[in-house]
């Protein structure tokens, strides 16, 4: 397994958690490991190595530290404890989570924080660490970590019980922000809608979730469950932080797509093919071949709309819904959506020229906003709004 | 903005203790501005917790604040990085809230005072970065840490040089410190401490009537210490260009390339990792180009002396015109030097992958194109080409055409865009900042049973995602279930025999290869490539500097000797077939030799007469070569006009009319040249899908003796597709389906290969090509893309 190139430092995958221990830092024999799930996972020599890291100085106590040294990722929160009652006036502890070095951690550094501060509050409580380590044994802890490792592990949640306190441990993706949704892109489902649990989310997002086919926008999303548009955007936003949607262009005749180098796949993976049939065909019984598919695709390119494609090739004979096939294809990557976005230049001999048409405010535009975007800002179709831009001289089109 | 480096920091650690001897910048934080942030971020009217128990005391999120490192005391940082002996000389990387440290630990025999005896001390450069830097940032700091180490060894083992440079550092802090406790010596201790910690010349620092400017040891340390300097720039040069050249004590050269900061020179915010960097150079094709992305004299004069002359002539001798190919005969390189210069050129930000500019080539605006009316593009352009408006240019671009319509001026809009050669310009400076994109036709046959998820062995291939789906079905379009979303993905232990899913973005030919058995269909020329090449990326990256250091120039002079011989072997053998291939080319070409082909003929066999002057022979030819080239790059721009006929004409397009028999020999020359060196060298064939192993392209480029019967070129075929193909009219020409069948059989028709490279390899034109496109198109699916390997450098979204 370790000659599998596919774990490498970086590569951005998640790993397990190899093991988790308690140190602190003894009042005469310095920094040392009370405990280990498993035992022996970190050697003494290595311990001593990186200590220096793990019961840091004072400045870095209840900092998120991560050293990754001699092939081990070592995540801790260093925690100290000041009281009269310990030795040397201070209790030090830090749990840490070990995990290989390739893998990635940011996600389990709150989780680290979270235990920490459960074992802080414990301790504070009722000594229930210091009793453990005094006494040498340390049944109770040790039970308590690897429960959590192995929960963690396996079911990426973990529910702790001590006494009469509780406390819920899981894993959460750490992803980037999402950017803004527009108000013209289409959220579709990466999961089953039926896989949904709907307590688990709030009461406008429970509302919205109906329409969410692959096919309604967010504005019209709003206007059809009367929701106020800003929150089917926050309400869909927070989805795809959380990667139960993604946002596709909205499906257009008028709209131009493009094949990708990725279209090849189709050729050869079997499983995307028997996937792609299935969804795109018109009805269950009658399966379109997956050559009338790849034709299908291999004719998008620029210039050439969906409405050109369909009839020349005629998707409705060859059982092809045009529309899961364009929504496979974006969502696969098989196909990407080729924006057209106007632009206004300003140079003022052209003006003149143009001022015939004497419209009394002509708008500007940046090149920023692509025509989607400004035909659902102004609820007119494409091609209403492709005449009036053309007839301006001072607009020109950039493809993209 | 995660690129550049938040400080720089060098810390020694001996029998003396740890110190830390100099950081870059050097402004600390205030501390009063520190907790009026910790604070600040209160609601006045929110109640104050603080009898919250899991909640105190506050605990600090953030160590950076205003761009700046924050929240550390340059005694804990020098503890941190003064690490144990057991660490050393490896990568040390620690990670503190959002801040990442990482750094190379060096050990070093030390001279100290008078007795020589070698004491080790431990010297760290450090970089802090932002945690949200991506590993290959990391990776590349420790890169330039580990050499900074490696530099500063080197000159301490010469001269002393780093002992000199600590002495003064030290002197330095001292005299600092010496100065704080005499001012602050009636104040209170804690106050000093705080001073000698955060030895101001703080920007947003607040007069505190301390009567001098206490003086920064760090300041000082700069104005007296050439390591400083050094440190300083290496800082400077990192957060302005990504591209460090310095000069360690005026004697060590430290070329360094940060290529996720260097390639930002004419797009910001594109960010290229060094890793598909090499990606990129493993699809390179001897048909590829490169295009400068800065001046080629600026380029020339920055390169040091020492540079490889290798690597000056194939700069002088650049064109964005030339093909790699042409640029290996003209600058009698082998292709696989030419390569490696490619890729130094590519990881440097010199240069980008281009499919040669020509007339015929498509383009389109590219999808990450940042263009709006603001860009600063749009001036910058207006500058280069007065006169002509970026914008409009643009969109010109806006349907696939190629390169000669918009010459024409097609759109009326760059009407004055004066002809070709500007154009040729324009679209160099569109493609330098990837305005533009190249569009490539690839064919796929369509095989009436569609069984292209078949392998050889009539198992179903699966790439690695759709693998898991279709096991697991947790995540599919039509059965979309089961999957409780609640339940996030467990994560499988490494030794279970699930893997975690991968996100292949391209398509994952050494997963299949490695999947599926190939090994009988495959050659085993594929295999001793495979061994090359998984040896590539683990090249060090210090590998791409230009000078780096005296073995690597030995390597390249290595290779160079190596593959001169090869070379000569090859022209060798290749004389041998010399005659066949010409009398081949003549009767295929309508009978009409052009001069230049008999006066290769001539030499041919001048050099097959004299084989004891073979070697002058070899020099002569390549040359020869190279003008027939130039030639050919020349008739393309040139004969726009009578592109015209382009489909009028029937049979021989006028490209090939007016050069296309003369470069035509050359490139029967140049490609059974090549694909032999492509056998022996690191660079990858194209892929064979499931085809019998007798299909070896180098073998099937090399020009048959006898032409090979349309019945055995017919078994290509399955028996249905030979059925769809009867019932295609020009089935009925033989010189077509045998055409038809020859690519196919080579694995053409795939997918894989764009029309340019057929022509390249199999030396047919494009009308020929497109004619049988166009007669076979109920059997032939043409899709427009860009080439993966040239897109792979481009910023996607």
């Amino acid at each position: 397994m370790d000659a599998n190139s596919k774990y490498y430092e970086g590569c951005g995958q998640e790993g397990p958690i190899r093991c988790i221990f308690l140190c602190e830092f003894h009042p005469t024999a310095g920094p040392k490991i009370t405990c280990q799930v498993p035992e022996n996972y970190i050697s003494k020599d290595i311990f001593d190595t990186v200590s220096h890291y793990i019961i840091p100085k004072v400045q870095l106590q209840r900092c998120t530290l991560t050293v990754t040294l001699l092939g081990s990722k070592i995540l801790g929160f260093p925690v100290r404890i000041d009281n009269k009652k310990y030795a040397r006036n201070a209790f030090y502890f830090n749990l840490c989570f070990v995990c290989d070095a390739w893998a990635r951690t940011v996600h389990l550094e709150p989780l680290v924080k979270k235990l920490t501060e459960y074992l802080l509050s414990m301790e504070l409580e009722s000594e229930w660490l210091s009793k453990q380590s005094t006494t040498g044994e340390a049944k109770a802890l040790c039970g308590l970590m690897r429960q959590v490792m192995q929960d963690i592990n396996s079911r990426r949640m973990c529910t702790l019980t001590v006494g009469t306190t509780t406390t819920h441990l899981t894993v959460v993706r750490v992803n980037t922000d999402p950017t803004p949704v527009k108000d013209h892109q289409v959220p579709v489902f990466l999961y089953s809608r039926h896989s949904f649990v709907a307590d688990q989310w709030d009461l406008t997002t429970n509302q919205i979730l109906p329409y969410i086919d692959g096919f309604n926008h967010v504005s019209k999303i709003a206007a059809l469950t009367d929701v106020e548009i800003s929150l089917v955007r926050a309400c869909v936003q927070n989805l795809v932080y959380y990667g139960v949607v993604t946002l596709v262009p909205i499906f257009q005749y008028c709209a131009v797509y493009s094949a990708t180098p990725k279209l090849r796949q189709l050729t050869r993976c079997a499983g995307l093919q028997r996937q792609c049939v299935e969804f795109c065909a018109r009805s269950a019984r009658q399966l379109p071949k997956v050559s009338d598919i790849f034709r299908m695709y291999a004719g998008m390119t620029y210039g050439s709309t969906v409405r050109d494609l369909c009839r020349r090739l005629r998707p409705q004979e060859l059982h092809i819904n045009e529309r899961k096939l364009v929504l496979f294809g974006v969502l696969e990557g098989l196909i990407r959506r080729v924006y057209k976005y106007p632009i206004t230049l300003n140079n003022e001999d052209a003006s003149s020229s143009g001022s015939e048409h004497s419209q009394p405010l002509v708008r500007t535009y940046s090149g920023l906003v692509c025509l989607d975007e400004l035909c659902c800002q102004g609820g007119l179709s494409a091609a209403q709004l492709e005449e009036t831009l053309e007839r301006d001289s001072n607009v020109v089109f950039i493809v993209k | 903005m995660e690129v550049n480096p938040l400080n720089i920091f060098f810390v020694k650690s001996d029998s003396k203790g740890d110190r830390l001897l100099f950081r870059y910048p050097y402004t600390t934080e205030n501390k009063d501005e520190g907790t009026q942030k910790k604070c600040g971020r209160h609601n006045p009217y929110a109640i104050n917790s603080t009898e919250d128990l899991l909640q105190n005391p506050q605990s600090q999120t953030s160590n950076i604040y205003k761009g700046q490192l924050s929240g550390f005391t340059d005694e804990m940082l020098s503890t941190l990085f003064a690490v144990k002996a057991e660490l050393c000389n490896r990568k040390f990387e620690l990670k503190v809230n959002d801040v990442r440290f990482v750094g190379h630990p060096t050990l070093l025999p030390y001279r100290t005072n008078k007795d020589d005896t070698a004491a080790m001390i431990l010297i760290n450069i450090v970089f802090a970065l932002r945690a949200s830097a991506s590993h290959s940032i990391v990776k590349c700091y420790y890169d330039l840490s580990k050499r900074l180490g490696k530099a500063l060894r080197h000159e301490e083992k010469r001269c002393s040089y780093l002992t000199e440079e600590m002495k003064i550092m030290l002197a330095a802090h001292d005299e600092v410190t010496a100065l704080d406790s005499e001012i602050n010596s009636g104040e209170n201790d804690e106050e000093e401490e705080c001073s000698r910690n955060s030895t101001s010349s703080n920007p947003y620092g607040m007069e505190n009537g301390v009567d001098t400017e206490p003086k920064s040891a760090f300041h000082l340390i700069l104005q007296r210490s050439s390591l400083a300097r050094c440190m300083k720039s290496v800082f400077e040069e990192l957060s302005s260009t990504g591209i460090v050249q310095v000069r360690i004590n005026k004697w060590v050269l430290l070329s360094f390339c940060l290529p996720h900061k260097a390639h930002q020179i004419h797009n910001r915010g594109l960010i290229i990792e060094p890793e598909t960097i090499d990606k990129c150079l493993q699809k390179l094709r001897p048909y590829h180009g490169i295009l400068l992305l800065v001046n080629p004299n600026e380029l020339l004069a920055s390169i040091p002396l020492d540079g490889s002359p290798a690597l000056l002539r194939l700069i002088k001798l650049y064109s964005p015109l030339k093909s790699l190919q042409t640029l290996a005969i003209e600058t009698d390189l082998s292709l696989t030097q030419v390569f490696q210069l490619t890729g130094h050129l590519v990881y440097w930000a010199k240069a980008t992958i281009i499919y040669p500019l020509c007339e015929g080539n498509v383009y389109v605006v590219a999808p990450g194109a940042n263009v709006h009316i603001q860009s600063p593009l749009v001036e910058e352009f207006a500058k280069e080409f007065p006169g002509l408006c970026l914008l409009q240019m643009l969109g010109e671009f806006s349907l696939p055409a190629p390169l000669w319509y918009v010459s024409r001026g097609a759109g009326g809009g760059c009407g004055g865009c004066g002809g070709g050669a500007r154009l040729a310009r324009v679209v160099a400076w569109l493609l330098q900042r990837r305005l533009l994109l190249q569009l490539h036709t690839y064919v796929q046959f369509n095989s009436p049973h569609w069984r292209w998820g078949l392998d050889t062995d009539g198992k179903e291939y699966y790439c690695e995602k759709h693998n898991i789906y279709n096991q697991s079905c947790s995540v599919s379009f039509s059965s979309l279930n089961q999957m409780q979303l609640n339940v996030p993905e467990p994560v499988e232990t490494r030794d279970s025999t699930n893997h975690f899913p991968d996100s292949d973005l391209d398509y994952p030919t050494e997963n299949n290869l490695n999947q599926t058995d190939f090994s009988h269909t495959k050659p085993i020329v594929i295999e001793s490539e495979h061994t090359k090449y998984d040896k590539f990326p683990e090249i060090d990256s210090a590998n791409h500097s230009f000078d780096e250091g005296v073995d690597v120039v030995d390597g390249v002079i290595n290779t160079n000797f190596v593959n001169g011989c090869d070379f000569d072997d090859k022209v060798e053998k290749k004389k041998l077939h010399g005659n066949s291939v010409d009398s081949g080319i003549s009767s295929n070409m309508n009978g009409t030799n052009g001069t230049e082909t008999n006066g290769i003929n001539g030499h041919v066999e001048h050099v097959n007469g004299n084989i004891d002057k073979l070697e002058e022979k070899i020099k002569t030819l390549p040359t020869r070569l190279s003008d027939l080239s130039l030639k050919e790059t020349e008739h393309i721009m040139n004969t726009s006009s009578e592109d015209d006929k382009f489909e009028s004409n029937q049979d021989v397009s006028p490209r090939s009319k007016s050069s296309g028999i003369a470069i035509n020999g050359e490139k029967k020359n140049g490609v059974s040249l090549n694909l032999k060196l492509q056998s022996e060298m690191s660079f990858q064939q194209p892929i064979v899908w499931s085809v019998p192993a007798n299909c070896d392209v180098v073998d099937a480029c090399r020009v048959p003796n006898e032409p090979p019967t349309t019945e055995s070129l017919l078994d290509t075929f399955s028996v249905e597709e030979r059925t769809v193909l009867a019932a295609i009219p020009a089935a009925k020409d033989t010189d077509d389906l045998l055409l038809l069948a020859q690519l196919h059989k080579k694995g053409y028709f795939r997918g894989e290969q764009h029309l340019e490279e057929i022509m390249f390899m199999e030396n047919v034109s494009r009308s020929q090509l497109m004619q049988l496109l166009d007669k076979f198109k109920d059997v032939l699916i043409t899709f427009e893309t860009e080439d993966p390997a040239v897109a792979m450098l481009y910023p996607y979204q």
